[in-house]
């Protein structure tokens, strides 16, 4: 019986300075299984996973592969075991060809030479192996001419190429159509015959429960349970995931105040077609869809960070443009990007240094900073979305990733703007820090500060806004707005959409 | 589709075209330009940078580059002169090996102790150049080798020089070690993705390593050549040999970015300025003018290049 | 720990003070008045250069033109005080004979400000590498420097005013040092205490970042390089004031220099960090190490290889500190 499974994770603990990411997580793995990990962002479902890849040393806890214990430091270790991770972005040599991406670090050798490159063997095997998992792809084509579906099955095909005997895959739908998941999940159903087990971390419950043989979820750091396939219905999953039963969040009646901000025709060649929506006062508009619909790349085109094409755009009844941000910002629109780290935070800087950032912009003309006027208004509005700190002199890298995000909110009040676009304002954000950020928009929505929203968790953006503007593919195709709100009916019409375009 | 292929010609060999034509116009205005001793001269002189130059396109493809090149070359032709008393052998070998030495230790300090290869490189420069100026006691030193002579000067089949051959030689074997080694295309993955090529198991401190030493061995070889003609090294030789590599380099579509080109394309963008440069001489353009444009070049060339990335790149 | 925090954020300070005593007692005659202020002069030139390349560097970039921008000014503003054009390939047709005092001043101010312009525009606009554009500015204006003074050495005539910007003193202290502390604190304040020093430290920290807060990231940038440029022909100045000379390789190689002064006084090159201050401390501790081996006798082709190991070990230090602090 206990012989059965080919991995056992035993009371493994990891802190990160001063936060657990996980506090005693145990985690089995049967041969050709898929077993699907799913937790909320900060759960410990990916440091889970990077401890068994090597990315990261375990602090307490054991990992136990047939039976025997093993000792898993730094990614070879883990490559040794035949246990591979397929990672989102940064593993991949976008400039090489397919097969040496297939073999990288492994390149065939010929014989009698000593270091020469076989390269007839590496495509051949390339072939083979791209063969075994039925994909049509050329193994010499270069790795940037395919599309971001074709560049991940390459990566299910490095993966395979090896011994491979494990598969770990983190979100790996989230930049993929409805059609393109599909065909990983035959690429997954082929490894399963192979006898090769998966481990599928997915926020996405509605494929898990299609594809996982297993159920484990994660919360704040421990296992809450691990269910079997149809023993478990969608809502208690839920309810496992977020330690409590969701409550249907309660719609206020819509007085709808003045349009504050309307768009006609924002196209983004290939990406988006023709998008128009007008933005009231005080109310929270979020823009849905799954990835890949152009949510994300029409909140940027919209505040000047990706080229596009608008044909109206008004503010407070003027005509305006924007095309960098600091157009934005001179209209009262301030925006918070998807990412944290690349794209929004200052290492090195203070929290103040940080916080200040486009309330400096307003002192740009008197060209001298007063030390005091800018200690005060960050103070103001850091207290004012509650940044647990030491001191606002500290460095940056001191906050909790749930702490810097609430400061980079307090970086967009600083400038008390009329319009907020947040773009993803949860990513990568504990728990507890979600509920407070929440409450922070309601209460700028109720100030009158008009906002425009999108989030990776369709729930999140179906929970907060007041009106919602469905996508797929580039294009509107719902607008629903305060009861008709629902994560069921947003699911109901991708889904239509996705299915229609299948068909048509 | 002929049109097609047509312009795909233009495009991959676009290096290739525009020497053809700047020596077409030079052939009308400058007939002295198609003489032989004038083609070989040129010849001559592209085989000094295109041998460091292989070093650098190694290095650029690793996502590297190596500002101490010039001095490294001269340090070479220094200590080839200071040990020729113990034979022309001994001389050649020690220079080679010096030049190797510090090459190395820039990718010790780049790979290892990871100081970023600007001040590695720039501070391996200015020690070196320091060096030479100890060891040549700030003056010109020259030294006198019939048989290194008669390789400087002499031909293969009574036509082509011999250092032309060498460079040659080097350029085919090191783009065959570059396309069809391992090592070589282990070198690309590197410069594509450091951490992955890392997480994959490549030994990238290994490689840039090796990148650094390649380099310092072939500046060794340039300065035994240059040593071969000119017979002598001072501290002041050597300063614009960083500008013409590089640009070079980068002129050949190697881009700064690293994962991409060919020793092959190098060469076409060392040509290339090697031909610029004999048509400056021989429309009597003043040696500072020509550093002139020699540098508003290198800004023009980094321009495109970078504007290129940009354009791929922008998200 | 305290200490060491104060150890840690002060280190080159630290440094200084010990092989200031230990050259004190050791060196002969360095620590007498003239010697030190000696190094105080010997530092200011450079140090003006030293302070205005901080800022570029502190932004993210480097500026490798520095030093021609100097040669290029030197040879400008003596081509413009001197009676004798014939040396030079100016050719002046109405005031020829006539020094011109106005030009002389202005001229290269606006050479090293156009110089920082373009590499500002170039770098900016296309998110170039600075090291190997500004690589290629160093050619092409010494170029430029050694076309106008025609590959030789130029002389200049006495002239009262430029005199007085060599010679003046103040307490036995020439004036211009005085000048370069002065440049230092201005530019300190405009780091600390303004809008543009404080998006010269985000666009440092992260680009990305600050073009997504609409930080206005080009015109910030080519400002840095324009001060960089402007610094440069301001050190020139005051040179040819001192030395009444000037050639197309005058200020060969101080771009090493000040970027060595720069790190050494623990200005990232990765940007985000650093103060004028700081490289301030870099510049004089790089002159008294140098002034030491002179007093030494160490020959002068030494004080290369010092250079190289001296930045080479600041690097080492810095990277070894931060590790520890991570």
């Amino acid at each position: 019986m206990a012989g059965e499974a080919l991995l056992r994770m035993r009371e493994v603990r990891k802190t990160f300075g001063g936060t657990v990411a996980l506090s005693g997580v145990d985690f089995d793995l049967n041969p050709g299984e898929v077993h699907a990990i799913i937790g909320e962002n900060g759960a410990g479902k990916s440091t889970l996973m990077k401890i068994l890849c090597g990315v990261y040393p375990m602090d307490g806890g054991s990992i136990l592969v047939e039976g025997e214990p093993v000792r898993i430091q730094l990614p070879k270790d883990a490559l040794a075991l035949g246990i591979n991770m397929i990672h989102q972005e940064f593993a991949n040599f976008s400039k090489l060809s397919v097969a040496e991406n297939v073999f990288v670090g492994r390149l065939p050798r010929k014989a009698g030479f000593p270091l020469a490159l076989d390269s007839r063997d590496l495509l051949l095997r390339t072939a083979e192996v791209l063969g075994r998992l039925r994909l049509p792809i050329d193994p010499g084509a270069r790795l940037d001419s395919l599309s971001v579906a074709q560049q991940q099955l390459v990566e299910v095909a490095k993966a395979l190429s090896a011994n491979l005997r494990i598969l770990i895959m983190d979100e790996a739908t989230s930049s993929l159509n409805l059609r393109e998941s599909e065909q990983l999940f035959a690429t997954i159903e082929a490894l399963k015959v192979e006898g090769i087990s998966v481990v599928y971390i997915s926020h996405r419950l509605k494929e898990v429960m299609d594809i996982a043989d297993r159920i484990t979820v994660l919360r704040d750091g421990a296992n809450v349970g691990t269910f079997p396939r149809g023993h478990i219905e969608e809502a208690a999953i839920i309810e496992a995931m977020l330690g409590r039963r969701l409550r249907a969040a309660v719609k206020k009646a819509a007085t709808r105040g003045p349009t504050v901000f309307s768009v006609t025709g924002l196209s983004i060649p290939g990406k988006v077609r023709n998008l128009s929506f007008e933005l009231h006062r005080g109310e929270i508009l979020g823009i849905t869809g799954l990835s890949g619909s152009g949510k994300e790349l029409a909140i940027r085109g919209l505040y000047g960070l990706w080229p596009s094409r608008i044909e109206r755009m008004e503010c407070n009844g003027e005509q305006v443009s924007i095309s960098h941000p600091s157009d934005g910002l001179s209209l009262g629109i301030t925006y918070l990007a998807e990412e944290r780290k690349n794209m929004s935070v200052f290492p090195q800087l203070t929290i103040r240094e940080n916080a200040s950032v486009l309330w400096m912009r307003s002192v740009w003309r008197r060209f001298v900073v007063s030390r005091r006027r800018e200690r005060e208004a960050s103070l103001q509005s850091l207290r004012r979305v509650n940044v647990k700190m030491a001191g606002a002199e500290s460095p940056v890298d001191s906050l909790s990733g749930g702490n810097q995000q609430k400061m980079l909110l307090a970086r967009l009040l600083m400038v008390q703007p009329e319009i907020v676009i947040l773009n993803d304002p949860t990513r990568g954000v504990d728990v507890g820090s979600k509920q407070e950020i929440y409450q922070i928009i309601y209460q700028l929505a109720r100030e009158g500060v008009s906002i425009i929203m999108t989030s990776s968790e369709i729930p999140e953006v179906t929970a907060l806004a007041d009106r919602v503007i469905v996508m797929s593919k580039g294009h509107k195709i719902a607008e629903l707005s305060d009861a008709e709100v629902t994560t069921d009916n947003v699911l109901a019409l991708v889904t239509q959409a996705a299915a229609a375009d299948e068909h048509g | 589709m002929n049109g097609r292929r047509f312009r795909a010609i233009i495009r991959d060999q676009k290096i290739l075209l525009i020497i053809l034509a700047i020596a077409l116009v030079l052939a009308v205005v400058r007939p002295v330009f198609i003489s032989a001793e004038n083609l070989f001269n040129i010849l001559f002189q592209v085989s000094i940078t295109s041998i460091i130059g292989i070093g650098m396109t190694f290095l650029m493809i690793g996502a590297d580059f190596d500002l101490s090149v010039g001095s490294n070359m001269v340090f070479a032709t220094t200590v080839a002169i200071l040990l020729q008393g113990s034979g022309l052998g001994a001389g050649i070998a020690a220079a080679i090996l010096a030049s190797t030495v510090a090459g190395f230790l820039n990718g010790v300090f780049v790979a290892k102790l990871r100081i970023n290869s600007f001040i590695s490189t720039l501070s391996m420069m200015i020690f070196l150049r320091g060096l030479v100026l100890i060891l040549t006691n700030k003056q010109t030193i020259s030294g006198s080798s019939d048989a290194l002579f008669s390789f400087g000067y002499g031909n293969l089949f009574g036509v082509i020089p011999y250092p032309v051959v060498l460079a040659a030689a080097l350029l085919v074997l090191f783009a065959l070690v570059l396309a069809r080694t391992v090592l070589g295309r282990n070198l690309y993955a590197v410069g594509c993705n450091e951490k992955a090529a890392r997480m994959f198991g490549i030994d990238v401190a290994g490689l840039k390593i090796f990148a650094f030493s390649l380099t310092g061995f072939l500046c060794g070889a340039s300065g035994i050549v240059l040593l071969s003609r000119l017979n002598s090294a001072s501290g002041t030789y050597g300063i614009d040999t960083n500008l013409d590599v590089i640009s070079g380099v980068l002129l050949g579509g190697i881009s700064l970015s690293g994962g991409e080109g060919s020793i092959f394309k190098a060469f076409q963008g060392i040509l290339l300025l090697g031909v610029l440069s004999n048509a400056m001489i021989l429309l009597h353009v003043t040696p500072y003018l020509q550093q002139v444009i020699k540098g508003l070049m290198l800004m023009t060339v980094v321009s495109l290049d970078s504007y290129q990335a940009k354009a791929a790149a922008f998200r | 720990m305290k200490l060491q925090n104060l150890l840690r954020r002060e280190a080159i300070l630290a440094v200084f003070i010990v092989l200031f005593v230990i050259c004190s007692f050791f060196v002969p005659s360095f620590f007498t008045a003239r010697n030190l202020i000696n190094i105080l002069k010997q530092s200011a030139i450079i140090g003006l250069v030293v302070a205005g390349l901080t800022i570029t560097v502190i932004a993210g970039n480097v500026d490798l033109s520095v030093g021609s921008v100097v040669s290029f000014a030197a040879v400008i503003a003596l081509t413009y005080t001197h009676a004798d054009l014939s040396q030079t390939n100016i050719s002046m047709t109405a005031q020829e004979g006539r020094p011109l005092l106005a030009l002389a001043f202005s001229l290269p101010f606006l050479m090293g400000a156009a110089v920082g312009l373009i590499n500002g525009l170039i770098i900016s606009r296309f998110q170039a590498n600075s090291v190997i554009i500004t690589l290629g500015a160093l050619s092409a204006v010494r170029g430029g420097a050694l076309l106008v003074a025609g590959g030789k050495v130029i002389y200049g005539v006495k002239n009262p005013v430029f005199a007085a910007l060599g010679q003046a003193q103040l307490f036995t202290i020439p004036v211009y040092v005085f000048i370069f502390v002065a440049a230092c604190i201005v530019l300190e304040l405009l780091l600390r205490r303004t809008s543009f020093g404080r998006y010269v430290y985000l666009i440092g920290a992260n680009l990305k970042a600050a073009i997504i807060a609409g930080v206005p990231v080009a015109r910030v940038q080519i400002l840095t390089f324009v001060i960089s440029g402007l610094m440069a022909a301001f050190a020139a100045l005051i040179l040819v004031a001192r030395l009444n000379t000037a050639s197309g390789l005058i200020g060969n190689g101080w771009e090493f220099d000040a970027v060595t002064a720069v790190v050494i006084g623990g200005t990232s090159l990765l940007g985000g960090r650093g103060s004028v201050i700081k490289s301030f401390q870099g510049a004089i501790l790089v002159t008294m190490i140098i002034n030491a081996m002179v007093l030494l006798n160490i020959p002068s082709s030494y004080q290369y290889v010092a250079k190289a190991l001296i930045i080479l070990t600041a690097v080492l230090i810095d990277i070894r500190t931060r590790r520890e602090a991570a």
